[in-house]
């Protein structure tokens, strides 16, 4: 192969680092997402034998929202081997122990069960909150969109804007909330 | 269902004057590339119910009974994008009918190798192998070229 | 799943020596009918001979038909191409419509097609003209100096409109604008 082939073909094939922020995110609706980054879906080079998965970094991964009341039921199943190994989590029990548990059994399960799987789970990494390692930070280029809205708090929208946002009506001064 | 976000933002007009001049200057760029034959284009062409990438110089093999003979010279029609290095024309859903010119020789007719269709049900006793040769048809591409200019009558109107 | 046990070849779509871009050249060179002038497995073979093949050959001036009467041996076709490939094929007990449709395929064919499973059905030479993908081609510029992770490339932006947002524009709307108003002025 010539040397610009080369050089091209290196960066067709360039595994990207993206970053994820999973704060206030449904797990199994972000998995979907993050699954295609990590398989290589997302490009048009796909192929199953071609290697040409991304790295995803997660973060806030404390921060999840499970949908209802799927933290007080959803029972998370593990079976020690040994006879009487059975057992049953609750999802918070479960992200109390380690939080980025949840989410990683998220893609896990999004996951088709062939071979590949365990090589591509892998390539991603899961971190509670904001804290990265510096190396892994550097490598990361790209930002993967949140699929849920996160919405900003009032208190955190500064005041002018809050005055002048247009009103359809105003309760009187002498008005007394119950 | 309106998008919100993108579209809130841009619910102004844009018919504004800066706009409609930097749309003209773009076109006359393109005309001008067009004219002067810079790089070799490609279109992608609807033939036979499939969608192909086609340049010049490049063989498609298609399947299925097609009546054209050897020899013969052939104008796709149906083009849905073509492309140069530096623009590329998107058709909705095809691109405008004089505008992109893309011919065809007929170089080959066969059949294809036999293929065996296998269907078989377990334990019901129904096995049967279906031993299919399809007729195929090689096609070389001549020509793709962006006739007229854009934005033009076309000069060669039926 | 394994290759060396596979009989039928797998190639690529070709066309010898460039054919069709210059001009288009009939690949079928010459075409050997061997058939037995008494026995009845021929009768379709001799019909074919009688009525058809003067205007195939007359049709095709650059493929050249050679006869072989045999006795006692079953009729056969043998069609040779210009890349070498050689086509045997048995005639016995078919009918003269058949041979006729055979012929025809042998004549429009470019070498032995059964003899190779196309891999991919399309060949080019420049598989790509406006350069190949890299996963830079349609990212936004900005990600190169930005600092990671940013709300501003992180927050979603393809929600449908909220109903705050509808309300929002709706005011815009019917909003009188400085303009309106200094026109009413002037018609004052």
């Amino acid at each position: 192969m010539s040397a610009a082939k080369r050089v091209q073909q290196w960066a067709t094939f360039a595994r990207t680092w993206h970053i994820f922020d999973c704060k206030w995110q449904d797990p199994y609706q972000s998995a979907d997402l993050i699954k295609k980054y990590l398989m290589g879906m997302h490009k048009p080079i796909y192929h199953p034998m071609n290697d040409c998965g991304d790295v995803v970094v997660c973060i806030n991964s404390r921060d999840i929202a499970l949908r209802g009341d799927e933290w007080k039921k959803r029972a998370y199943f593990h079976h020690t081997g040994y006879p009487g190994g059975a057992s049953w989590t609750l999802a918070w029990e479960v992200h109390n122990k380690d939080p980025t548990m949840i989410i990683k059994k998220a893609v896990y399960r999004s996951m088709k069960g062939n071979l590949q799987r365990r090589h591509t789970m892998e390539r991603l990494l899961i971190y509670p909150d904001e804290e990265v390692p510096e190396d892994v930070l550097q490598n990361v280029t790209n930002q993967i969109r949140q699929l849920r809205l996160v919405p900003t708090r009032l208190d955190h929208i500064p005041e002018d804007e809050v005055r002048k946002f247009p009103k359809v009506m105003d309760y009187p001064k002498d008005y007394v909330y119950k | 269902m309106v998008l919100g976000g993108i579209l809130s933002r841009l619910f102004s007009q844009d018919v504004s004057p800066n706009v409609v001049k930097e749309t003209k200057e773009v076109i006359n760029t393109c005309n001008k590339l067009i004219e002067d034959r810079v790089s070799r284009n490609f279109a992608i062409v609807h033939l036979l119910g499939k969608q192909w990438r086609v340049t010049d110089g490049d063989l498609l093999v298609v399947e299925g009974h097609w009546p054209p003979n050897i020899g013969d010279q052939i104008r796709l029609d149906k083009v849905l994008l073509a492309a140069t290095k530096d623009f590329s024309l998107i058709g909705r859903p095809l691109v405008q009918p004089g505008l992109v010119n893309v011919t065809a020789t007929v170089i080959s007719k066969g059949l294809s190798h036999t293929k065996t269709h296998f269907k078989k049900k377990r334990r019901k006793q129904y096995m049967k192998i279906h031993f299919q040769r399809l007729p195929q048809t090689m096609l070389r591409i001549n020509n793709v070229e962006i006739t007229n200019r854009i934005n033009e009558a076309p000069k060669n109107v039926y | 799943m394994s290759n060396s046990n596979l009989f039928l070849k797998s190639g690529f779509v070709r066309a010898p020596l460039q054919n069709g871009v210059g001009r288009y050249v009939c690949q079928l060179q010459r075409i050997v009918l061997k058939f037995c002038k008494s026995h009845g497995g021929s009768r379709g073979m001799r019909d074919f001979i009688e009525q058809d093949l003067v205007d195939f050959a007359r049709d095709n001036p650059s493929v050249v038909v050679y006869l072989k009467p045999r006795r006692h041996r079953s009729p056969v076709v043998v069609a040779e191409y210009l890349n070498g490939d050689r086509v045997w094929m048995s005639m016995q007990n078919k009918t003269q419509s058949e041979i006729t449709k055979w012929i025809e395929n042998m004549r429009t064919q470019q070498g032995d097609l059964s003899a190779v499973r196309l891999r991919k059905y399309q060949y080019t030479d420049h598989p790509s003209i406006q350069g190949p993908w890299t996963p830079f081609t349609f990212k936004n510029p900005e990600l190169n100096v930005a600092k990671l992770p940013n709300p501003k490339f992180g927050a979603n932006d393809r929600l449908p409109m909220s109903a705050t947002e509808q309300l929002r524009i709706m005011f815009e709307k019917q909003r009188i604008s400085k303009e309106e108003v200094k026109e009413e002025k002037k018609e004052e």
